[in-house]
């Protein structure tokens, strides 16, 4: 089970525990300041500061733990997290560093992770008030920080985007309530539309504007890694401006992808932009459904689950626009050529 | 008995929750967890009564189209399925009778669209009928899910 603020001190010799790992040669390793933060939907988190010394001298970290929620929405493999994430910060990357992490949850009961506690303010509705000014200065800085992370090198193994799209075909048909035809329709289309890869880089998976840490107009920090994967840097981008949390109040999406490109991005090609707004949605909707059978079959108690199978339906909706409009144009250029 | 309506009930529970119970709860997850309530009651205050017109259109439109699909691609409708199938939360036989129908229906269209595919052929009357048959279907639930 998950545990409680009435667990703190066990959390802390927890961490404790699972930064020695990572540090065998410390001494007089303490962990203070343990205290429950917001982790999202699918961890809990807390954050605590680590003192040790070693043959350097004194040391002090600022950590945050990451445990995993059962009945988590997020079907992800953890381990895959910490592959893709590790090393990232120190190319250069906004991400945090990987201090330490328990695979198999034999420290908080399920699978946790140990990372850097980066500087910064992450509050999504304060970001998507700002003023507009500030907020295209600090998201044309978003678009720098994708170019960063999909310059630096993936970690190893090959990409399929046809597998991607067969794994959250298998999550859909895992979790719906109903059968849905047009999600099943949707992930057709995609699989009969895949775009050519340009070059295979590690994506965040889950990047957007409720995921970063910010101070003024630069982004300080990339959080929340659980979805990192090799894939096309465009799901990044595509998924930045899904609806419920698009930026584009401060900055179209071409401008984005355009400071992505000036900032050393690959050109993002419009019909593999498309079809991973597209891809975007089906996922988001994917998730949705996850999150809905959690809250119905009782693996989760959170409310906020309640309404999430009703978020389908604009997603579902806004691709078939996206697909109407696109086979609408060809059909126009088609005649014209006629 | 008509009078409170269920929307009404579920407007003035909505209401004094909101105005008695939540000012009185600190911050955290108590909190969080009567805010997610009082939306999925406002959610049901605008929608408790829109699903059996939503449903007959829905099945009505299902059909014709599936019948279309047939003629036009002679893929046939596979055979009805049992429609025993439990509907939990739904007290009223009409309205299960047409969320069963409604579900048998929309897996019809699932296995139509699978069969379609996997024959291979193109054809682009078949192609804008599935289409905009989702188009229609995906108005018709947001509509019914009271979203803007």
């Amino acid at each position: 089970m998950p545990r409680t603020e009435a667990d703190e001190p066990r959390i802390s010799e927890g961490v404790a525990e699972l930064l020695g790992t990572a540090l065998p040669d410390a001494v007089g390793l303490t962990v203070s300041g343990v205290a429950r933060v917001f982790g999202g939907n699918a961890r809990r988190a807390w954050s605590a500061t680590a003192s040790w010394t070693d043959a350097d001298g004194g040391h002090t970290a600022d950590l945050i733990l990451l445990v995993r929620l059962s009945g988590s929405q997020v079907r992800t493999d953890p381990a895959d997290e910490i592959r893709h994430l590790t090393g990232l910060a120190e190319q250069g990357v906004r991400a945090p560093r990987v201090w330490a992490h328990d695979g198999d949850g034999h420290l908080f009961g399920m699978p946790a992770v140990l990372l850097q506690r980066m500087a910064g303010r992450g509050d999504a509705v304060e970001y998507l008030r700002a003023d507009p000014e500030l907020g295209r200065a600090r998201t044309l800085d978003l678009a720098r920080a994708a170019a960063e992370l999909h310059a630096a090198s993936p970690s190893t193994g090959p990409y399929d985007p046809g597998a991607q799209l067969e794994q959250w075909r298998s999550q859909f048909l895992a979790s719906r309530l109903e059968p849905h035809p047009a999600l099943g329709w949707l992930l057709d289309w995609l699989t009969d539309h895949q775009p050519a890869i340009e070059r295979t880089v590690v994506v965040h998976g889950d990047f957007r504007v409720g995921n970063v840490l910010y101070d003024g107009p630069h982004i300080t920090g990339l959080l929340d890694w659980e979805m990192a994967h090799l894939g096309d840097a465009a799901e990044d981008l595509a998924w930045a401006y899904r609806a419920l949390w698009s930026p584009v109040r401060f900055c179209s999406i071409e401008d984005f992808v355009a400071a992505y490109a000036d900032a050393g991005g690959a050109a993002i090609p419009a019909d593999s932009l498309r079809w991973h707004r597209v891809f975007s949605e089906v996922k988001f909707a994917a998730i949705s459904l996850a999150a809905a059978r959690s809250l119905v079959d009782g693996t989760s108690t959170n409310l906020r689950l309640a309404d999430r199978a009703r978020t389908v339906v604009p997603a579902v909706n806004l691709c078939l626009s996206w697909i109407a409009a696109a086979e609408q144009t060809a059909r126009s250029e088609a005649g014209a050529a006629c | 008995m008509l009078r409170p309506t269920p929307g009404e009930l579920l407007a003035i529970t909505r209401r004094e929750l909101a105005e008695q119970v939540l000012p009185s709860l600190p911050a955290g997850a108590p909190a969080r967890q009567l805010k997610a309530a009082l939306h999925v009651l406002a959610q049901l205050e605008r929608t408790w009564d829109l699903m059996p017109s939503y449903l007959a259109a829905d099945n009505n439109d299902l059909r014709a189209s599936l019948a279309e699909l047939q003629r036009l691609t002679g893929i046939s409708a596979p055979a009805r399925r049992e429609t025993a199938v439990e509907v939990p939360g739904v007290l009223d036989e009409a309205l299960r009778t047409l969320i069963r129908d409604n579900e048998a229906l929309q897996a019809d269209l699932d296995e139509a669209q699978q069969a379609w595919r996997t024959s291979g052929r193109q054809d682009e009357i078949v192609a804008r009928l599935l289409l905009d048959l989702h188009v229609r279907m995906g108005e018709r639930a947001r509509l019914a899910a009271g979203l803007a």
